[in-house]
């Protein structure tokens, strides 16, 4: 592919670079001077960290519960996306399937953590009232396990959705016409080639199972510290920046692992698994799995959404009436307070949210743009620059902005430009995979064409590269949105009495007494989140922008 | 505060010592506060450290045994209420205010109050240093001392207590703090033993 050389090429790369160094690496090398600078280089930080029992117990715990999740989210979604694909499914039961799969993902957080604890907690609608059990403990790994698998599953279920619907059946077929059994076609054919969409499901789930800070936060209790929510009670609890910073370092070095290992499997993904060869493949009804295999699939996948299910109405329940348990009365009050009281949260979200969008969006396809189609000194340093928000945990960039811009001459917290900026820095990735994969379909003779004109390069990516990457912008802009909506991890240190935001009125709610106006918020932003994703979906199909218009590309971490 | 019908259902009274909550019938249904982040938990360990005539070495060892029974600590103060008025829990080691609203909002939770007595504190208020509007904040504060101020508490159901004594008070709220001995809290001891306490409980209470 040849790639341009351009005049404006190299001050559009200078202005990205200049936003990376000081958004994305100065807050990071910040947070490790921090950690291992005190008037000379130290370890006493970490050391002193090592020495306190929780905080050994953390590190441990959280990458026992990051396998686990992985694991168990990653078995589970493999089941959902053996239901979808494999199961002849008629098509409103796929998309009613995914409506009900989907809602943990696009949930604002701690929703999932508290229904489960009025769905399986000592008196639980479920464990007690259903199943009469007393005595069930939903606190620690048992409850953070579950609820971190409900939450995250979708991500490998729509991973391995993707990768499985990708098969091409007349392998299978091949396979049963040599005489094979089912399980031995399984075993032997589909498994090998979605081998790799598993460890890649599985990295994601771990990932971000390892970064959740919601979830342990509500279910964990003292009995199962794990790191993200440590390092936030050590900044806000026991206001020990240091601690908190050195807490951060603990997290980010198993974070960077697991994203290195996501990147390598995605470089290799074009090697010998490629079953989509663009010859035409016999239409074929496959029949890999056997009716009991599906029945008991189905089974087990039910059970699983009428959980999910259950939690969620509990939450819609909770908006509903006066006072959960006590006063069952139908009632708006919550509403009412949401537009009333909430207002300024709702807005100010919605402002946050609205605004990244076209600055994400844009940074997004530029970035793409570059990394894709342009040559200049530092760009795979650059490419690699851009990804470091997007993969480490939450808690890690919330504390890294909050000691790089807490002080002049960058004081930025509390303003509603740090929030923005964090969002863009942090959830643009999605928008930049997205542009570089369509811009690998389109053949860089399009823009040779301009450029031979006449053009200059911005001419050319104005007028050419833009209306082309349109579908990939749009993507970038709906993600930026609905992590806008749901996040927590590191705005919560970034927030202020001047720009609040919807997920921290959510916590507030939840430790005020406050069930019915947390669960009433948490209502109204998955709705806006549905309703978000229904419109891109909508907009792509118009654009014609195929597999960019789908759940997985929209939410798929 | 307990639940009233876990109560019922348990026959057991509402928890009127410190030691009643000993009882392994509570045990896995005591939830409070972790002492890292909350002021409540806190607040929690200074009335134990009191009630046990300021003998730390004997309060930690009390704790020691609380802990058995508890079910989790949660991050916030107030974060036992509502599990609590739930029935996810029979008993929640928190602020009297806290309770209040619970059964105001309609939950059936009795309020007691450990005969050996509680630590109660005082919302504080400060001005920040260099603060840019230095006037506007010192009258603030010289409101929150006044009678108007005070008698909002009572009228909007705050349910805490006001500090000046002609100030009106929630009649409930007064004839509830008619069973509750408050100790004498020496606050600058608190101040610096704060952290300690917390260390305290960190590594000797919840380590298990």
């Amino acid at each position: 592919m040849s790639r341009v050389r351009d005049p404006v090429v190299a001050p559009a790369a200078v202005l990205v670079w200049a936003a990376v160094l000081l958004f994305v690496l100065y807050p990071m090398s910040r947070l490790l001077v921090l950690t291992f600078w005190n008037n000379g280089p130290t370890l006493e930080a970490v050391r002193g960290l090592l020495e306190n029992w929780t905080h050994r117990a953390a590190l441990v715990n959280s990458l026992l519960l990051a396998v686990l999740v992985g694991s168990a989210g990653t078995a589970l979604g493999f089941a959902f996306a053996l239901l979808a694909v494999r199961s002849h499914l008629p098509k409103w039961g796929e998309r009613a399937l995914d409506a009900v799969v989907l809602l943990p993902l696009i949930s604002p957080p701690f929703t999932a953590a508290i229904a489960l604890i009025f769905a399986l907690g000592p008196r639980g609608l479920l464990s007690y009232h259903v199943f009469g059990l007393t005595n069930v403990n939903i606190y620690g790994l048992s409850g953070t396990l579950l609820s971190e698998t409900l939450t995250y599953f979708p991500i490998a279920y729509l991973t391995l959705k993707a990768v499985l619907a990708n098969i091409d059946a007349t392998l299978e077929d091949s396979a049963f016409s040599l005489g094979a059994r089912r399980w031995r076609v399984f075993a032997t054919v589909t498994l090998p080639l979605a081998s790799p969409g598993v460890a890649n499901a599985f990295l994601l789930v771990s990932a971000a199972s390892l970064a959740d800070f919601a979830t342990p936060l509500i279910l964990a209790g003292t009995k199962f510290p794990v790191l993200p929510t440590q390092a936030f009670l050590q900044i806000t609890g026991l206001y020990d920046m240091r601690g908190g910073a050195a807490l951060c370092f603990l997290l980010l070095v198993p974070a960077l692992a697991i994203f290195a290992g996501q990147r390598r499997w995605l470089e290799q993904r074009g090697g010998s698994f490629v079953t989509v060869t663009g010859k035409a493949s016999a239409a074929t009804r496959v029949k890999s799995l056997s009716p009991a295999a599906i029945a008991s699939l189905a089974v087990i996948c039910g059970l699983v959404v009428v959980l999910v299910l259950i939690c969620y109405l509990i939450i819609a329940a909770a908006s509903m009436v006066r006072g959960l348990g006590a006063d069952n009365s139908l009632s708006l009050a919550h509403y009412a307070h949401v537009f009333s009281g909430g207002l300024k949260a709702v807005r100010d979200t919605l402002v946050i949210a609205i605004v990244c969008m076209p600055i994400g969006g844009l940074f997004a396809v530029v970035l793409g743009f570059l990394v894709a189609r342009t040559e200049f000194p530092g760009r795979r340093a650059l490419e690699f620059a851009a990804m470091i928000n997007y993969a480490l945990p939450g808690t890690i960039v919330g504390i890294a902005y909050l000691v790089a811009f807490n002080d002049p001459p960058l004081a930025l917290t509390g303003t509603a430009f740090i929030l923005v900026v964090c969002y863009v820095f942090r959830y643009s990735l999605a928008g930049t995979r997205a542009t570089t994969a369509v811009l690998a379909q389109i053949d860089p003779a399009i823009e040779e064409a301009s450029a031979s004109l006449g053009a200059r390069g911005d001419v050319t990516f104005r007028r050419v590269v833009l209306p082309l990457v349109r579908p990939a912008l749009l993507a970038g802009m709906t993600v930026l949105f609905i992590r806008a909506m749901t996040a927590i991890s590191a705005t919560i240190f970034l927030v202020s009495l001047d720009w609040s935001l919807v997920t921290v009125r959510i916590l507030e709610g939840i430790t005020n007494l406050e069930l019915g106006q947390a669960s009433a918020f948490s209502v109204l932003v998955i709705l806006l989140v549905y309703l978000a994703v229904v419109v891109a979906s909508v907009a792509m199909r118009r654009l014609n922008a195929g597999s960019l218009g789908r759940a997985g590309t929209l939410l798929g971490g | 505060m307990s639940n009233a019908k876990l109560l019922k259902e348990k026959n057991l009274k509402p928890p009127a010592s410190w030691m009643d909550l000993l009882d392994p019938a509570y045990k896995g249904q005591i939830q409070t506060a972790d002492a890292r982040t909350s002021g409540t938990a806190l607040t929690r360990i200074l009335s134990i450290y009191y009630a046990f005539g300021k003998d730390e070495d004997r309060a930690v060892d009390y704790q020691k045994k609380l802990h058995r029974n508890v079910q989790v600590y949660t991050k916030s103060g107030g974060g036992c209420t509502i599990p609590a008025a739930l029935a996810q829990a029979m008993v929640c080691i928190a602020h009297m205010p806290d309770a209040m609203e619970a059964k105001k909002k309609g939950y059936d939770m009795v309020v007691s109050f450990p005969r050996e007595g509680v630590a109660a504190v005082i919302e504080g208020v400060a001005l920040v240093k260099g603060a840019r509007n230095r006037e506007l904040a010192t009258k603030f504060i010289d409101w929150t001392f006044s009678k108007d101020m005070q008698d909002l508490l009572d009228k909007h159901d705050v349910y805490m207590l006001p500090t000046l004594p002609d100030a009106s008070i929630d009649a409930a709220v007064q004839s509830l703090m008619k069973e509750a001995k408050l100790l004498p809290v020496d606050l600058e001891w608190v101040g610096k033993n704060r952290k300690r306490l917390v260390e305290r409980w960190v590594n000797e209470v919840i380590k298990e």
